[in-house]
């Protein structure tokens, strides 16, 4: 067993670096670049000065990493140092650094273009593709130790770890000369124990939540910031104060100002804000959650009542339901169910009408969601059920005495659960990703709404990320389902037994 | 004892006859369709289904319909209108005839959902055919498929949606590039189950050829596992094309499509009803005809079912 486990550890690296991999490789090479400013805010604004729309264009893309990118400036800035009286002389008409500047980057590589309307020159390079998904893997890992800042103007910052107390009076280890300062704590929202030392970078969002990184946006609170009052001791005095920072995210900032030396003690002053609304990883996982317990609960349910009642009135209307959910688009029955629960139950059909504080607004989605499950589970306990009845070990029992119950729950069900105890782990994680439909239909801010909206916006930053993780996501709920179902059914073995023969 | 010497006479011993084998003669396709005809519903489902697709491949072809040209944008009079004689689906918000919108909407979505099975089923049955006999190819297509089939379908093909860009076959593309190896994986495993069974372990004994096991031996056995891939193929296509057309990934909006409808009719779900009620009614009725009639010819085409 621990033997098969490496191994299928192993595949699964392989699989997730392959696919982003290959997804990295794609979406790089075949989709335009040009399409990433559909949806730019800026660039309409400037589309009648040439300069600035080209010098915009041209750091989006480096920003992006597409391209490399110098200006006729920067190039003097850094030929001559960036305060010298030269550089402005290198800019004017006749100066000879034309000649210079674009001898020296066409030797370099790069084209050298000149604006339409200033006539200065700027040069820019296609990085290539295998650097760029090169670079995507080098920046993925990022792991804080307390020699990561390397600040000039603050030689003496101290470095090391120590334990202390938050804001909330949680035990938590902190450190200085790390990018963060608490590096693991506890707190009461799951799963009890965070870290900050190893996170993951998958670039930065664009052209939505421009600036953002892209697990900020997903994993981050939604709506606006909530307040609350804060008692500490800053520098030996006890301060009280109201703020809707989140001290956990806080980093090292290089420049403070009044307000957060009233508020900090050390350089860690930039923190993310907390937020009356959960992110979009928590509301898709709760909505996903209920939506699960509902279908095992009530399709398990159903499909045993229609397998005890074979033929009879029970059975074919959950037949049909089977029929009518399977065949029919699933768009289709979301707004259906969506019309009904709007006009029969009266409970809002989109998310937002009243927001993620009631509990009204859950209801509709995840009863939606849990809608396929139901009949996907009921199908298969009946069918499995049904087939059943005419099996061996089922008709021995029953020659011993066994009631029609007691034959049912002993013995068939049982047996019938094992493929669904298999797959509860990849339901429960896909969660997360199986929600496109309904989430978009009801506007429900979480992750399934994500990938499509990043699609239409060409955020390939994002695309690529909820790639990334919904791939890892996957895999790893086929795994443990793997893992799970050995446990349950002890004639399962992984391990590929050796031929006794 | 005259008597009984006129009652019995001997047989002539004939020679052909001895070699004919007693019982019904048994036709495999006579048998498939008459248990498939001898239910009513089936009939019934069927004959939805043929009218319904002739409808949808015949009528654009008369009305011309091009979601790109709205000829009455300027009449308001023409907009929002009900029902009635003139116009059996009403009209929409540009003045288009519901009933235009809706044939040509159908017959987007099964062009798609019919090429993309073709291809995914024709090639998911070849590919998963061979992978099941050859013993050389298997670990290379099983480690293509563990891969693959770790991100979920859907995600794929929005995935590839967006890397060919927008269109027809781009849709199509994205459709089956992916999605004919769950089928080949399904066959594979079918073929591998079956290919070790005792009756064609007999008949190899026997001396038949591979071509004869794989026509006589194999392949009807498979007759019902197809036609349960083919009807749960075709409302899953479907179902993909209007999730993504809905989701504003899919097809552009020059091309009529059921998703679209329902994306640019719901806002009118209130005021309108008719203009979501009739094309999800002709969604409804097409996805639904297509796994019954499948799932019913796929019962008949078990040959434990018959008789």
């Amino acid at each position: 067993m621990p033997g098969y486990v490496v191994k299928r550890v192993f595949q699964s690296i392989l699989s997730v670096l392959i696919v982003s991999t290959l997804t990295l490789f794609l979406v790089y090479s075949c989709v335009p670049r040009q399409l990433v400013f559909k949806g730019d805010l800026v660039l309409p604004k400037i589309a009648n000065k040439p300069d600035e729309y080209n010098d915009y264009k041209f750091r989006t893309w480096e920003k992006l990493g597409y391209i490399d990118y110098v200006t006729q400036q920067e190039y003097a800035q850094q030929v001559f140092g960036a305060d010298s009286p030269e550089v402005s002389q290198a800019l004017l008409q006749n100066s000879s650094f034309y000649e210079k500047f674009r001898a020296d980057l066409t030797a370099r590589g790069y084209k050298v273009e000149a604006l339409p309307v200033s006539g200065y020159l700027y040069a820019t390079k296609d990085v290539a593709l295998l650097t760029r998904v090169f670079l995507w893997y080098a920046k993925l890992i990022q792991i804080d130790h307390p020699y990561r800042i390397q600040d000039p103007d603050n030689p003496d910052l101290k470095r090391g770890y120590y334990l202390t107390r938050d804001w909330s009076g949680g035990l938590a280890l902190a450190a200085s000369g790390t990018n963060y300062k608490y590096q693991i704590w506890v707190d009461d929202s799951f799963p009890f124990l965070h870290q900050n030392m190893i996170r993951l970078n998958m670039g930065r969002s664009y052209p939505t939540f421009d600036g953002v990184p892209v697990l900020d946006v997903i994993s981050g609170g939604q709506g606006r910031s909530a307040r609350r009052e804060i008692n500490t001791t800053v520098r030996g005095e006890a301060v009280t104060f109201f703020t809707s920072i989140d001290e956990h995210s806080l980093k090292y900032k290089p420049v403070l100002d009044r307000l957060d030396m009233n508020k900090f003690e050390d350089n860690y002053a930039d923190g993310n804000l907390l937020t009356i609304d959960p992110s979009m990883l928590g509301t898709s996982f709760t909505i996903g959650m209920y939506s699960l317990i509902l279908s095992l609960a009530i399709g398990l349910t159903v499909g045993v009542i229609a397998a005890m009642k074979k033929d009879m009135i029970f059975d074919k209307v959950t037949m049909a339901y089977i029929v009518f959910i399977s065949s029919i688009p699933t768009l289709l029955y979301i707004a259906l169910f969506a019309r009904f629960g709007m006009k029969v139950l009266g409970l809002p059909d989109k998310f937002p009408f009243l927001g993620s504080e009631n509990i009204l607004s859950y209801i509709l989605p995840t009863i939606s969601l849990s809608l396929g499950g139901i009949a996907g589970e009921a199908l298969w306990i009946r069918r499995y059920m049904v087939d059943q009845m005419n099996a061996d070990y089922v008709k021995f029992s029953r020659s011993k005495g066994l009631s029609q119950a007691e034959v049912f729950f002993r013995h068939i069900v049982r047996n019938a659960l094992i493929p669904i105890v298999h797959s509860i782990p990849m339901a429960v994680i896909g969660t997360l990703a199986g929600a496109l439909i309904t989430e978009s239909f009801y506007a429900v801010p979480g992750m399934g709404k994500m990938f499509p909206s990043a699609i239409s916006d060409y955020n390939n930053a994002m695309i690529i990320a909820l790639t990334f993780i919904f791939t890892v996501v996957s895999i790893l709920a086929i795994f443990l389902g793997d893992i799970l179902v050995t446990f349950v059914d002890p004639r399962i073995s992984l391990a590929a037994r050796k031929e006794a023969r | 004892m005259a008597k009984t010497a006129e009652r019995f006479a001997f047989a002539t011993f004939d020679v052909l006859e001895s070699e004919r084998i007693a019982g019904p003669r048994y036709s495999y396709w006579k048998s498939v369709f008459q248990t498939f005809f001898k239910r009513k519903t089936a009939i019934f489902w069927l004959v939805l289904l043929l009218s319904l697709t002739l409808m949808s491949f015949i009528q654009p072809l008369v009305s011309g319909y091009d979601p790109a040209v709205a000829p009455n944008i300027n009449t308001p009079s023409t907009w929002y209108q009900k029902p009635s004689a003139e116009h059996w689906f009403g009209t929409d918000d540009r003045g288009n005839d519901l009933w235009d919108v809706v044939w040509s909407g159908t017959r987007m979505s099964l062009s798609i959902a019919f090429i993309a099975a073709a291809i995914n089923i024709g090639l998911g049955i070849l590919v998963g055919a061979v992978w099941g006999y050859s013993k050389r190819i298997d670990p290379i297509l099983l480690a293509i498929y563990n891969v693959v089939s770790n991100v979920p379908y859907i995600l794929r093909s929005m995935m590839l949606m967006y890397i060919f860009g927008r269109g027809f076959w781009q849709m199509i593309l994205a459709m089956t590039i992916t999605g004919w190896l769950s089928i080949a994986f399904f066959i594979r495993t079918q073929v591998m189950i079956i290919r070790d069974r005792e009756y064609n372990l007999a008949s190899r004994c026997l001396g038949t050829p591979l071509k004869r096991m794989v026509t006589r031996n194999i392949l009807p056995y498979m007759v019902s596992v197809i036609a349960t891939l083919i009807y749960q193929e075709i409302p899953g296509l479907i179902n993909t094309e209007t999730i993504l057309s809905y989701l504003g990934i899919g097809l552009p909006s020059t091309y009529p499509s059921l998703g679209r409808m329902i994306d640019v009719y719901w806002s009118f779900v209130d005021t309108y009803p008719h203009m979501i009620v009739f094309p999800g009614i002709v969604m409804g009725l097409v996805t639904i005809s297509f796994y019954v009639v499948g799932q019913l010819f796929a019962d008949a085409s078990d040959p434990r079912t018959h008789r």
